[in-house]
Protein backbone atom coordinates (compact mmCIF):
# COMPACT_ATOMS: atom_id res chain seq x y z
CA UNK A 1 0.00 0.00 0.00
CA UNK A 2 1.28 3.35 -0.81
CA UNK A 3 0.52 5.54 1.91
CA UNK A 4 1.48 9.53 1.53
CA UNK A 5 3.94 11.47 3.95
CA UNK A 6 3.20 11.10 7.50
CA UNK A 7 1.27 14.02 9.36
CA UNK A 8 3.80 16.09 11.17
CA UNK A 9 2.73 16.74 15.17
CA UNK A 10 2.31 19.94 16.08
CA UNK A 11 5.75 21.62 16.63
CA UNK A 12 6.71 21.79 20.83
CA UNK A 13 9.95 24.12 20.54
CA UNK A 14 8.38 27.29 21.52
CA UNK A 15 10.67 29.77 19.38
CA UNK A 16 9.46 28.08 16.51
CA UNK A 17 5.97 28.20 14.95
CA UNK A 18 4.91 24.95 13.66
CA UNK A 19 4.97 24.23 9.88
CA UNK A 20 1.43 24.59 8.61
CA UNK A 21 -0.38 22.78 5.56
CA UNK A 22 -1.65 24.68 2.52
CA UNK A 23 -2.34 23.89 -0.65
CA UNK A 24 0.69 24.57 -3.26
CA UNK A 25 0.74 28.15 -4.35
CA UNK A 26 -1.99 29.17 -1.69
CA UNK A 27 -1.88 32.30 0.90
CA UNK A 28 -1.27 31.57 4.20
CA UNK A 29 -5.00 31.15 5.73
CA UNK A 30 -5.11 33.74 8.10
CA UNK A 31 -1.78 35.54 9.64
CA UNK A 32 -0.44 34.51 12.47
CA UNK A 33 -2.80 31.77 12.93
CA UNK A 34 -2.02 27.90 13.70
CA UNK A 35 -4.10 25.43 11.09
CA UNK A 36 -3.64 21.88 10.79
CA UNK A 37 0.22 20.48 10.46
CA UNK A 38 -1.23 18.64 7.07
CA UNK A 39 -4.29 18.06 4.61
CA UNK A 40 -7.22 17.54 6.68
CA UNK A 41 -10.90 16.00 5.11
CA UNK A 42 -12.81 18.91 5.63
CA UNK A 43 -16.47 19.10 7.24
CA UNK A 44 -18.65 18.37 4.15
CA UNK A 45 -16.69 15.28 3.35
CA UNK A 46 -17.04 14.06 6.70
CA UNK A 47 -20.97 14.87 7.07
CA UNK A 48 -21.59 13.37 3.75
CA UNK A 49 -19.40 10.30 4.43
CA UNK A 50 -21.28 9.72 7.31
CA UNK A 51 -24.91 10.27 6.48
CA UNK A 52 -23.60 7.54 3.72
CA UNK A 53 -22.56 5.18 5.97
CA UNK A 54 -25.53 6.05 8.45
CA UNK A 55 -28.39 5.05 5.26
CA UNK A 56 -26.31 1.74 4.27
CA UNK A 57 -26.28 0.70 7.90
CA UNK A 58 -29.73 2.12 8.39
CA UNK A 59 -30.58 -0.12 5.41
CA UNK A 60 -28.57 -3.19 6.79
CA UNK A 61 -30.94 -3.17 10.40
CA UNK A 62 -33.61 -2.56 8.80
CA UNK A 63 -33.15 -5.97 6.89
CA UNK A 64 -32.35 -7.61 10.19
CA UNK A 65 -35.09 -6.18 12.42
CA UNK A 66 -37.93 -7.12 9.41
CA UNK A 67 -36.40 -11.08 9.82
CA UNK A 68 -35.55 -11.19 13.02
CA UNK A 69 -37.35 -8.85 15.58
CA UNK A 70 -36.77 -7.72 18.42
CA UNK A 71 -33.87 -9.77 19.15
CA UNK A 72 -32.32 -7.70 16.00
CA UNK A 73 -30.69 -5.48 18.47
CA UNK A 74 -27.61 -7.45 19.35
CA UNK A 75 -27.11 -8.15 15.77
CA UNK A 76 -27.71 -4.87 14.41
CA UNK A 77 -24.96 -3.50 17.14
CA UNK A 78 -22.58 -6.26 16.17
CA UNK A 79 -22.87 -4.91 12.13
CA UNK A 80 -22.09 -1.40 13.32
CA UNK A 81 -19.15 -2.55 15.16
CA UNK A 82 -17.61 -4.81 12.46
CA UNK A 83 -18.48 -2.27 10.03
CA UNK A 84 -16.48 0.49 11.02
CA UNK A 85 -14.08 -1.29 13.29
CA UNK A 86 -13.44 -3.95 9.96
CA UNK A 87 -13.03 -1.22 7.11
CA UNK A 88 -11.41 1.89 9.50
CA UNK A 89 -9.14 -0.56 10.63
CA UNK A 90 -8.15 -2.08 7.54
CA UNK A 91 -4.64 -0.63 5.75
CA UNK A 92 -7.08 1.56 3.61
CA UNK A 93 -9.32 3.30 6.48
CA UNK A 94 -11.96 3.86 3.99
CA UNK A 95 -15.75 3.31 5.08
CA UNK A 96 -17.78 2.68 1.92
CA UNK A 97 -19.16 6.66 2.85
CA UNK A 98 -15.13 7.19 3.22
CA UNK A 99 -14.03 5.87 -0.44
CA UNK A 100 -16.90 7.66 -2.20
CA UNK A 101 -15.68 10.92 -0.47
CA UNK A 102 -12.13 10.34 -1.10
CA UNK A 103 -11.16 10.24 2.59
CA UNK A 104 -9.47 8.07 4.95
CA UNK A 105 -8.50 7.68 8.55
CA UNK A 106 -4.82 7.50 9.03
CA UNK A 107 -2.76 7.60 12.32
CA UNK A 108 -1.85 11.24 13.59
CA UNK A 109 1.62 10.56 14.15
CA UNK A 110 2.25 7.47 11.44
CA UNK A 111 0.69 8.60 8.62
CA UNK A 112 -0.41 4.65 8.13
CA UNK A 113 -3.12 2.79 8.71
CA UNK A 114 -4.38 3.02 12.51
CA UNK A 115 -5.38 -0.67 12.55
CA UNK A 116 -8.20 -2.48 14.42
CA UNK A 117 -7.57 -1.81 17.75
CA UNK A 118 -7.53 1.76 17.06
CA UNK A 119 -10.66 1.80 15.12
CA UNK A 120 -12.64 -0.34 17.87
CA UNK A 121 -11.36 2.36 20.36
CA UNK A 122 -12.46 5.18 17.66
CA UNK A 123 -15.81 3.59 17.09
CA UNK A 124 -16.47 3.38 20.68
CA UNK A 125 -14.97 7.56 21.50
CA UNK A 126 -17.80 8.40 18.94
CA UNK A 127 -20.20 7.79 22.10
CA UNK A 128 -18.62 10.18 23.81
CA UNK A 129 -18.54 12.67 20.54
CA UNK A 130 -21.92 12.41 20.11
CA UNK A 131 -23.23 12.77 24.34
CA UNK A 132 -22.90 16.15 24.37
CA UNK A 133 -25.38 17.31 21.34
CA UNK A 134 -22.75 16.35 19.00
CA UNK A 135 -20.13 18.69 20.11
CA UNK A 136 -17.38 15.86 20.27
CA UNK A 137 -17.84 16.25 16.38
CA UNK A 138 -18.16 19.69 15.88
CA UNK A 139 -14.82 20.19 18.02
CA UNK A 140 -13.38 19.93 14.41
CA UNK A 141 -14.78 23.40 13.39
CA UNK A 142 -12.76 24.83 15.64
CA UNK A 143 -9.64 22.05 16.37
CA UNK A 144 -6.53 22.99 15.31
CA UNK A 145 -5.93 19.82 13.64
CA UNK A 146 -9.31 19.34 12.52
CA UNK A 147 -10.31 16.26 15.18
CA UNK A 148 -13.28 15.06 16.59
CA UNK A 149 -12.77 14.05 19.80
CA UNK A 150 -12.95 10.19 19.00
CA UNK A 151 -9.58 11.38 16.23
CA UNK A 152 -8.18 12.26 19.26
CA UNK A 153 -9.01 9.55 21.47
CA UNK A 154 -8.03 7.37 18.75
CA UNK A 155 -4.96 9.41 18.18
CA UNK A 156 -6.02 9.33 14.11
CA UNK A 157 -6.85 12.12 11.62
CA UNK A 158 -9.43 11.87 8.65
CA UNK A 159 -7.19 13.23 5.51
CA UNK A 160 -8.09 13.72 1.53
CA UNK A 161 -6.88 10.47 -0.27
CA UNK A 162 -5.37 12.92 -2.62
CA UNK A 163 -2.09 13.15 -0.06
CA UNK A 164 -2.58 9.89 0.92
CA UNK A 165 -3.43 7.44 -1.73
CA UNK A 166 -4.93 4.24 -0.77
CA UNK A 167 -3.52 1.28 -2.88
CA UNK A 168 -6.91 -0.95 -3.00
CA UNK A 169 -9.81 -1.41 -0.89
CA UNK A 170 -10.45 -2.25 2.08
CA UNK A 171 -6.98 -3.60 1.72
CA UNK B 1 14.36 56.28 38.11
CA UNK B 2 11.89 54.58 35.72
CA UNK B 3 12.92 53.55 32.19
CA UNK B 4 10.70 51.60 29.81
CA UNK B 5 10.59 47.79 29.25
CA UNK B 6 9.20 46.65 26.35
CA UNK B 7 8.80 43.29 26.55
CA UNK B 8 9.70 41.22 23.12
CA UNK B 9 7.03 38.46 22.75
CA UNK B 10 8.25 35.96 19.79
CA UNK B 11 5.96 36.01 17.05
CA UNK B 12 5.55 31.79 17.63
CA UNK B 13 4.08 32.89 21.22
CA UNK B 14 1.41 34.69 19.17
CA UNK B 15 0.66 32.41 17.19
CA UNK B 16 -0.18 29.89 19.50
CA UNK B 17 -2.96 32.05 20.79
CA UNK B 18 -4.96 32.05 17.50
CA UNK B 19 -6.46 29.06 15.87
CA UNK B 20 -7.47 29.41 12.09
CA UNK B 21 -11.10 28.45 11.09
CA UNK B 22 -12.12 26.62 7.57
CA UNK B 23 -14.68 29.60 6.56
CA UNK B 24 -16.55 26.83 4.26
CA UNK B 25 -16.53 24.50 7.43
CA UNK B 26 -18.07 27.01 9.02
CA UNK B 27 -20.38 28.00 6.15
CA UNK B 28 -21.57 24.06 5.69
CA UNK B 29 -22.01 23.77 9.45
CA UNK B 30 -24.22 27.39 9.70
CA UNK B 31 -26.10 26.70 6.89
CA UNK B 32 -27.13 23.08 7.90
CA UNK B 33 -28.18 24.70 11.78
CA UNK B 34 -30.12 26.97 10.27
CA UNK B 35 -31.65 24.32 8.10
CA UNK B 36 -32.23 21.60 10.43
CA UNK B 37 -33.96 23.90 13.14
CA UNK B 38 -36.50 25.29 10.29
CA UNK B 39 -37.23 22.09 8.97
CA UNK B 40 -37.00 19.52 11.80
CA UNK B 41 -40.43 20.88 13.67
CA UNK B 42 -42.48 20.27 10.30
CA UNK B 43 -41.55 16.36 10.72
CA UNK B 44 -43.83 14.09 12.39
CA UNK B 45 -44.36 13.41 15.69
CA UNK B 46 -41.49 15.92 16.26
CA UNK B 47 -41.08 16.55 20.08
CA UNK B 48 -37.49 18.42 20.04
CA UNK B 49 -33.96 16.69 19.75
CA UNK B 50 -33.68 14.71 23.22
CA UNK B 51 -29.67 15.65 24.35
CA UNK B 52 -28.28 12.09 25.31
CA UNK B 53 -26.37 13.68 28.16
CA UNK B 54 -29.49 15.00 29.64
CA UNK B 55 -31.19 12.09 28.93
CA UNK B 56 -28.13 10.04 30.87
CA UNK B 57 -27.43 12.25 33.61
CA UNK B 58 -29.94 14.84 33.95
CA UNK B 59 -27.53 17.37 33.34
CA UNK B 60 -27.94 19.52 29.95
CA UNK B 61 -25.14 20.26 27.75
CA UNK B 62 -23.84 24.03 26.14
CA UNK B 63 -25.94 23.36 22.93
CA UNK B 64 -29.21 22.11 24.57
CA UNK B 65 -31.87 24.38 22.87
CA UNK B 66 -29.76 25.69 20.33
CA UNK B 67 -32.29 24.27 17.67
CA UNK B 68 -34.87 26.21 19.92
CA UNK B 69 -32.43 29.31 19.70
CA UNK B 70 -31.91 28.94 15.80
CA UNK B 71 -35.34 29.00 14.92
CA UNK B 72 -36.62 31.59 17.32
CA UNK B 73 -33.28 33.99 15.95
CA UNK B 74 -34.28 33.14 12.33
CA UNK B 75 -37.81 34.12 13.14
CA UNK B 76 -36.57 37.51 14.52
CA UNK B 77 -37.69 36.77 17.90
CA UNK B 78 -34.79 37.13 19.74
CA UNK B 79 -35.86 37.35 23.44
CA UNK B 80 -37.14 33.55 23.05
CA UNK B 81 -33.79 32.98 21.31
CA UNK B 82 -31.89 34.33 24.04
CA UNK B 83 -33.81 32.83 26.76
CA UNK B 84 -33.07 29.24 25.02
CA UNK B 85 -29.58 29.59 24.00
CA UNK B 86 -27.68 32.41 23.83
CA UNK B 87 -25.06 30.55 21.27
CA UNK B 88 -27.95 30.71 18.48
CA UNK B 89 -27.90 33.93 17.83
CA UNK B 90 -24.03 33.22 17.01
CA UNK B 91 -25.03 30.46 14.72
CA UNK B 92 -27.16 32.65 12.68
CA UNK B 93 -25.08 35.73 12.67
CA UNK B 94 -22.01 33.35 12.23
CA UNK B 95 -23.65 31.63 9.37
CA UNK B 96 -24.66 35.05 7.31
CA UNK B 97 -21.47 36.64 7.63
CA UNK B 98 -19.46 33.37 6.16
CA UNK B 99 -21.64 33.95 3.06
CA UNK B 100 -19.87 37.14 2.59
CA UNK B 101 -16.42 36.71 3.45
CA UNK B 102 -13.86 36.34 0.96
CA UNK B 103 -11.15 34.96 3.39
CA UNK B 104 -10.13 31.25 3.13
CA UNK B 105 -10.16 30.96 7.16
CA UNK B 106 -10.75 33.49 9.74
CA UNK B 107 -8.66 33.36 13.32
CA UNK B 108 -10.10 33.32 16.76
CA UNK B 109 -8.43 32.99 19.74
CA UNK B 110 -7.51 29.23 20.58
CA UNK B 111 -9.16 29.43 24.32
CA UNK B 112 -12.55 31.41 22.81
CA UNK B 113 -14.94 28.77 21.66
CA UNK B 114 -13.91 26.50 24.79
CA UNK B 115 -14.56 28.97 27.28
CA UNK B 116 -17.92 30.04 25.54
CA UNK B 117 -18.92 26.39 25.65
CA UNK B 118 -18.51 26.44 29.32
CA UNK B 119 -19.86 29.82 29.62
CA UNK B 120 -23.27 28.22 27.84
CA UNK B 121 -22.84 25.08 30.26
CA UNK B 122 -23.35 27.49 32.84
CA UNK B 123 -26.15 29.23 31.46
CA UNK B 124 -27.74 25.86 30.63
CA UNK B 125 -27.50 24.63 33.76
CA UNK B 126 -29.30 27.46 35.20
CA UNK B 127 -32.17 27.12 33.06
CA UNK B 128 -32.53 23.83 33.73
CA UNK B 129 -32.10 24.68 37.43
CA UNK B 130 -29.16 22.36 38.02
CA UNK B 131 -27.92 23.43 41.38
Amino acid sequence: MADGPPPQPPSTAPQQPPQQYAPPGAPPPYAGAQGPSGPRANFGQRLVAALVDGIILAIVQFIFQQILGNAAGVFNFAVGLAYFIYLEGSPSGQTIGKKILNIRVVDFSSGGPIGYGQAAIRYFARILSAIACLIGYLWMLWDKERQTWHDKLSNSVVVPTSAYPVADWPG
Amino acid sequence: MWRTVVLHRPSAFRAARLVALDVADLRIAGILACAASMLLPMAPGYDGIACPLRMATGLPCPLCGLTTSVRATLRLHLGDALAANPAGLAVVAGAVATLFVRRRAIALPTSAIPLALIALWMFEMFRFNVP
